[in-house]
């Protein structure tokens, strides 16, 4: 017997088996063989049958569809036809309420098995592939099956591994119909006896009918299709046409990039092309760079950087010659992986780009990717503990304890045994709580739309997998990129980026400003010496990609500001590489090394010995452990998905005895190990970083060149490392003016010129966007505001609270004067009154004071209500730095300038800060400990709390508060940073004059200093 | 001319607290709404004050602010205790007590010198009996009514005990004072707007004229004027006494399974019902109270179409709305029901009565002969399957 009907946790929130799970029952009931289906989805189907075929399980492919009229019929796929309308059902199943299985099946049950117990289809869709489904139960339906003649099969649904998984089911329900289980309605339960019988459990239930268990093998039989997994599907190739249109648009493109063709040149052309044309790749590229093309600023991007074709295109902008990449690790005859081609758009145009390619391809021959969004551990006990009907707090002190013990076997007995938890009272429902809380961690919970991934297919797309819409209206594949992938769908990721807004914001800016003309596609600032100095001096926050402060720390240590460094930069630094960023360093800086191994000499000269960039992992296996080029690259590919686990230790068995037949020594086998799996998590290949030190160089040539346009647009695009108010410091240390908004003068957006900034109206909190546009359109027609008076005549549909917004931020300083803002609020309030009286009948109250203002004698705003009122409309101060209201107090205290710590390396000073952003990082031993960078009025600094100090502090952190902070200062390779002894509230710090003076003294002359008055 | 005190123990849940626990006193001690970072701060006391905490606040907030915070669950039954205690004690100086809110009470002492001495003694003595009785610092206002005295009361907290504002003085005493010593002006929209225009006095506001203040105020003009000037014509009034009847329930171990409160439910009906019996006394509606484990409540009136004391009837109605009470999935602490506006059961039966019941008769007989079991062998003798899972002893 074969179970036909197995539900898997893409059910959702009603199979309770895991594709592991799932497997492991198969087995364990003694099965070989199953059908797999979900209902009204395929979302798991290439992992599923990837998982079966790994536990040597074979998978016949179905689903369940079901719909409004509560019909329920089982279909299971024979072949290709077969596969297709399945797919097309499932699709329409998602279009809409009005799907009707006795309607819709007419014509689309060719290639399909049929199973149902719903005597409608069975007498409507009668043939020799539909058959009665039988479950516990199904007595008179035998009967009527055997009077009419149809032929039934034992089909008991199979959404849990044994009965026991019933009350995870439940716990699944109650989740996803935001209930309790005592109020869960019997209808939305899947019956208890849904389990996976083996055939002797079915004998029992259907004692009657054992013939119906044979025909299992039956249906079994014919349903031989199972899904491709080494095809590319993508609108084909007219080949010849298609090639020398390629051929004609690269050579055109190699015209303009390059002016003079060398050989050299022409030899990479004609190399690359031969291939494309062998892979028949000819239309995907004219297809990406059609796309690309309706963008003036992209960034090509992935590994499709690496090639001629794509720069001639100028679907990437680095030059592959002349950046020494290898058109290998794109596009190579043996390879069997797609080709992956991102591309970057300004983040505001993105969906202007994607509509452009759906109208272009159609709706039904593209779609775009999916996300599976799944249940964290975290989320998953505190939605399993919401049904038990837990509070908040009682959840959170649960959960905030358990971060570190994700993967256990048996979570509670852990949690009951584990010594760092004892304090933690885990009495009923918490034993059960967590017990399900886990099992449902990774569990899928619904699709959401991946960033950018878009596919196109040669057949409408519903042919190749069943689509949908995604809440926001998009729409989705049922799979994400992994399976899509697998299946053989090639995806082109169209993804939105803000500094690339920033950068075309700035180059309009500086046309308009300058009359100065600079295409995007030319701007190649490589040799630019202010934009190097500015690099080398990691003075790049605000550029793309190279402006956290982890990455400027390194660039002041390395102390290059050339291009090949930086694209090594901007690869290094990720997440498990920490241990090789120093040495990598210290090598940089002359410092000798021995190649890890003579056989990797040359592989890894050009990064000092170390490995970088992601294809570094391929050539090291292939050249050091005998890998063959497929290997090394799955090995690569590996590394940065999830659930690798068990394939990483085959790879890494393999490694390590290919390398020892090479008489690799087994430390520095071991060293290498390490070295690989430090690309795990999130890398980069060498094409990609180069595609994005580009960009980046062409910011920090901005900044350098037109540092006011540069702030202005970096805090209007958003989206940047740091705050606004992190921003707003830099303009500051930049030596840039940074101007209240103003009535006649500021943008919606931030603007910048010469030596100012003008903060725009984007930065009034609580303000409509509907006025701010009305504002801008009338003053662009009419001209500017003369008065308040003038202004409330002209825009008399403005609310009076968005006026009173504009009135606090200090906008009509410039024409009435900063003292009269408390008039003007009179003003205001008695004006609007008098307009919303104007059609009433007058009252006696009104009767003379019609057209004069009230206005009391009331003088200014106090300096500390306007301080206020500009951190409530604008988010925080702007006219002065937050730290300047306390120069009375500095006066009194003894400290180090920001900008003068170089000279106090090696001592243990006290500094002055105000919390710019932090980053929390974990030790070896799992201790939390934060890099946190502070400034003062002079300049940004780095420092660091150790897990200690941390511990103890780290509650008192936050970016409402000055601090003093003493602690000892340290330069490694140049980079300055302090660490963290203590720290206090800067307000609460008890001044003695007595103590303070001596010990100015002993600081060397010209560092003890107070902070500038406001306003200087 | 009345002689109006106004008597403010300030934070009051917060000093309550401090008062009960001693390892709570001079340590900065909130009382929140829950122990979350979005619970909302309800008091906090006067060393959580100096670090900048106050009323309001988010504690994630706060405790960024402070550290070492203490942070307390809500616990209104002991509060509502103490003002019922602070009450009781100050009503031994006149019968005009008004509780205003926690830790406020006016009391109008008008024509109490003859037999108490002069009113500012008997203030005195009030502060006195406060502190030694509860361990509360008290601050009293003194003047012609409870607005100014109030004031007074709050004014008079950081430097003394007593404020005696003069009769005739009021403006004088007003007109200085920042504008958010008016009561119900701090933290308000009002507050917001008089600080935009500027007016940052109590007399700035009480000189603009009413004409113009509505203008730019609206509806709320005239009362803050009138608060500006001193006016205020109301009297003190104390509490009515009300006949009423009130059951609770608290889970001993707290429950979201519906089946449990469901019993419970028709538990405290049951016992309101026989004691309503008891009065011979119906009612017409209902109300029940639920507060939920994160002391979030819940509160609903179940309306009956007569009235009526037969639990069968009131659990019919209520069987009707309980998911829109018991709405939310978190478990229940503690469940009560309430019965008041009492009306006398009237023996003769409605001529036109809204409800058509031919098991009215049964129904009655089966309470009747319930209610006398219970009252010989106490109530577990008999009970309806329906309360069978609830602790009895625990609740109630």
């Amino acid at each position: 017997m074969i179970p036909l009907e197995v539900h898997s946790h893409y059910s959702l929130l009603r199979g309770t088996l895991s594709p592991k799970h799932l497997c492991d029952f198969m087995i364990k009931k003694g099965y070989t063989q199953f059908a797999i289906a979900d209902t009204n989805n395929l979302y798991g189907m290439i992992f599923l049958y990837q998982t079966a075929l790994e536990r040597g399980l074979d998978m016949i492919i179905g689903a369940t569809l079901d719909d409004a009229q509560k019909r329920k019929a089982v279909l299971l796929v024979k072949d290709n036809t077969g596969y297709s309308n399945l797919c097309r059902l499932i699709s329409q199943r998602h279009a809409g309420e009005s799907f009707d299985l006795l309607k819709h099946l007419t014509g689309r049950l060719e290639g399909l098995v049929m199973l149902t117990q719903d005597r409608d289809l069975l007498e409507a869709y009668q043939s020799e592939d539909v058959y009665v489904s039988l479950q516990s139960g199904s007595y008179s339906l035998y009967h009527w099956a055997r009077e009419k003649d149809f032929p039934s099969v034992a089909n008991i649904p199979a959404y849990m591994g044994s009965p026991k998984g019933h009350q995870l089911h439940r716990i699944m329900r109650a989740i996803n119909l935001n209930t309790k289980l005592s109020r869960l309605p019997e209808e939305e339960l899947i019956p208890i006896d849904n389990y996976l019988h083996s055939r002797a459990e079915t004998l029992d239930v259907l004692p009657f009918a054992e013939e119906a268990l044979e025909r299992t093998m039956e249906i079994a039989a014919k349903c031989q299709w199972r899904p491709p997994l080494d095809s590319f599907i993508f609108p084909d190739s007219n080949d010849n046409r298609d090639y020398q249109e390629l051929k004609n648009r690269v050579y055109l493109g190699a015209q303009e990039r390059y002016g003079n063709m060398t050989d050299r040149i022409r030899d990479r052309i004609e190399h690359e092309l031969k291939t494309v044309k062998e892979k028949r790749f000819s239309n995907y590229f004219l297809t990406v760079q059609d796309i690309v093309k309706q963008s003036p600023i992209t960034c090509g991007r992935g590994s499709a950087a690496a090639s001629i074709v794509a720069y001639t295109l100028k679907i990437t902008h680095v030059d592959p010659i002349r950046h020494n990449l290898f058109f290998e690790r794109f596009l190579s005859p043996g390879r069997k992986d797609p080709p992956d081609i991102d591309v970057d758009f300004p983040w505001d145009t993105r969906d202007e780009i994607l509509q452009y390619t759906f109208d272009t391809y159609g709706d039904s021959h593209s779609a775009m990717i999916c996300n599976h969004v799944t249940f964290k551990a975290r989320a998953a006990i505190r939605e399993v503990a919401k049904v038990f009907g837990l509070t908040e707090s009682e959840i959170g002190i649960v959960t905030k304890r358990l971060s570190h013990l994700w993967y256990v076997s048996d979570p509670f007995e852990e949690l009951a045994n584990n010594p760092l938890l004892s304090d933690l009272d885990l009495k009923d429902p918490w034993p059960e709580i967590i017990r399900n809380g886990f099992y449902l961690a990774g569990f899928p919970r619904h699709l959401s739309v991946h960033p950018g991934g878009v596919v196109l297919t040669p057949q409408e797309i519903r042919n190749y997998v069943p689509i949908q819409r995604a809440p926001k209206g998009v729409q989705i594949i049922q799979w994400e990129k992994d399976q899509a992938e697998d299946f053989g769908l090639i995806k082109i990721d169209l993804l939105g980026n803000r500094s690339l807004a920033v950068i075309r914001d700035i180059l309009a800016d500086v046309h308009e400003h300058y009359g100065v003309d600079i295409p995007y596609w030319k701007l190649n600032p490589l040799e630019d010496l202010r934009t190097q100095e500015l690099i080398r001096t990691a003075r790049t926050m605000g550029c793309f990609y190279v402006e956290s402060p982890a990455t400027r720390q390194l660039l002041s240590k390395m102390q290059t500001g050339d291009y090949e460094n930086l694209v090594i930069a901007s690869s290094i630094i990720r997440p498990a590489a920490n241990k090789w960023i120093r040495e990598f360093v210290r090598r940089l800086h002359g410092g000798d090394y021995d190649p890890l191994h003579p056989l990797l000499d040359e592989t890894l000269k050009e990064t000092y010995g170390i490995m970088v960039y992601q294809e570094d992992v391929t050539r090291v296996a292939m050249r050091l452990a005998g890998f063959d080029a497929d290997e090394g690259n799955e090995l690569r590919k590996v590394m940065s998905k999830k659930h690798k686990e068990a394939k990483l230790r085959d790879y890494c068995e393999k490694f390590v005895s290919g390398a020892r037949k090479n008489g690799v020594e087994d430390s520095i086998i071991e060293t290498l190990w390490e070295m690989i799996m430090s690309f795990s998590g999130y890398s980069f290949c060498k094409p990609h970083s180069a595609s994005y030190a580009l960009v980046s160089f062409k910011s920090a040539y901005l900044k350098a060149h037109y540092p006011a346009e540069f702030i202005a647009s970096v805090m209007t695009n958003l989206g940047g490392y740091y705050s606004t108010f992190g921003y707003y410091s830099e303009a500051r240390r930049l030596g840039l003016k940074v101007l209240l908004p103003s009535i006649n003068n500021s943008e919606i957006r931030h603007t910048g010129l010469n030596d100012w900034v003008q903060i725009g109206f984007m930065q009034l909190k609580g303000i409509k966007r509907t006025a701010l546009e009305y504002i801008v359109a009338e003053r662009e027609s009419n001209g500017r505001f003369l008065s308040f008076e003038s202004f409330l005549r002209r825009m008399p549909e403005l609310d009076q609270s968005d006026v009173r917004i504009l009135i606090k931020a200090g906008s009509f300083d410039g024409v009435e004067g900063i003292e009269a803002r408390p008039s003007l609020m009179w003003q205001l309030y008695q004006s609007r009154a008098n307009q919303q009286r104007r059609d009433k009948p007058v009252s006696l109250l009104d009767l003379n004071e019609r057209d004069s203002y009230y206005i009391p004698d009331t003088g200014a705003y106090s300096e500390k209500t306007m301080l206020i009122h500009e951190a409530d409309v604008l988010g925080f101060l702007i006219s002065r730095h937050p730290l300047s209201l306390y120069a009375k107090l500095l006066q009194h205290l003894t400290y180090v300038r920001a900008c003068d710590l170089r000279r106090h390396v090696g001592k243990e000073i006290p500094v002055i800060g105000w919390l710019i952003t932090g980053k929390v990082v974990h030790t070896k031993n799992d201790e939390p400990m934060e890099f946190i960078s502070f400034e003062d009025t002079t300049a940004i600094y780095e420092t660091v709390f150790f897990p200690k100090v941390y511990r103890k502090f780290c509650r008192m952190l936050s970016n409402a508060r000055p601090y003093l902070l003493r602690g000892l200062v340290e330069e490694d390779f140049g980079a300055i940073s302090l660490t963290v002894r203590h720290i206090e509230f800067l307000d609460k710090v008890k001044v003695s004059p007595q103590i303070g003076r001596p010990q100015a003294k002993m600081l060397p002359k010209g560092n003890q200093r107070t902070l500038p008055p406001p306003n200087s | 001319m009345k002689d109006v005190l106004h008597i403010e123990v300030p934070s009051f849940p917060a000093t309550v607290e401090q008062a009960v626990h001693s390892s709570y006193r001079d340590r900065p001690v909130v009382v929140a709404s829950g122990s979350g970072g979005r619970a909302i701060i309800l008091s906090a006391s006067g060393e959580a004050r100096q670090e900048g905490i106050h009323r309001g606040m988010l504690l994630g907030q706060a405790l960024k602010l402070e550290h070492r915070l203490i942070v307390v669950d809500s616990n209104p039954e002991l509060y509502q205790r103490a003002m019922n205690a602070i009450t009781d004690q100050v009503s031994r100086y006149s019968p005009y007590v008004e509780p205003i809110r926690y830790g406020q009470v006016a009391i109008d002492m008008t024509g109490t010198t003859r037999l108490l001495g002069r009113i500012k003694d008997s203030a005195y003595r009030i502060h006195k009996d406060i502190r030694e009785s509860f361990r509360l610092t008290s601050s009293i206002g003194i003047s012609v009514n409870k607005l100014v005295s109030s004031v007074a009361a709050r004014y008079i907290r950081q430097y003394a005990e007593l404020f005696d504002v003069l009769p005739g003085n009021e403006r004088t005493f007003l007109d200085p004072l920042e504008l958010k010593m008016l009561p119900g002006i701090g933290h308000s929209t009002d507050q917001v707007l008089l600080e935009e225009l500027n007016l940052t006095s109590i007399g700035m506001l009480a000189a603009v004229p009413i004409n113009k203040l509505i203008l730019v105020i609206g509806k709320n003009a005239l009362t803050l004027h009138q608060k500006a000037l001193g006016i205020d014509l109301s009297p003190v009034m104390p509490p009515e006494q009300r006949l009423e009847i009130k059951e609770e329930y608290t889970f001993s171990e707290d429950s979201n399974d519906d089946n449990l409160i469901m019993g419970v439910v028709y538990y405290l009906i049951e016992s309101g019902c026989t004691r309503l019996r008891q009065k011979n006394m119906k009612v017409n509606s209902f109300r029940i109270f639920c507060r939920y484990s994160d002391s979030k409540i819940a509160t609903r009136t179940v309306r009956l179409p007569e009235a009526t004391n037969k639990e069968y009837l009131m659990f019919y109605y209520t069987q009707k709305i309980f998911e829109l009470l018991f709405e939310r999935r978190t478990r229940v602490r503690y469940l009560s029901i309430g019965f008041e506006n009492l009306i006398q059961a009237a023996q003769q039966i409605s001529l036109f009565s809204k409800v058509i019941d031919p098991d009215a008769a049964k129904h009655g007989d089966l309470h009747q002969a319930m209610d006398k079991l219970r009252a010989r062998h106490g109530y577990p003798v008999i009970r309806f399957g329906l309360t069978g899972p609830v602790m009895l002893g625990v609740g109630s």
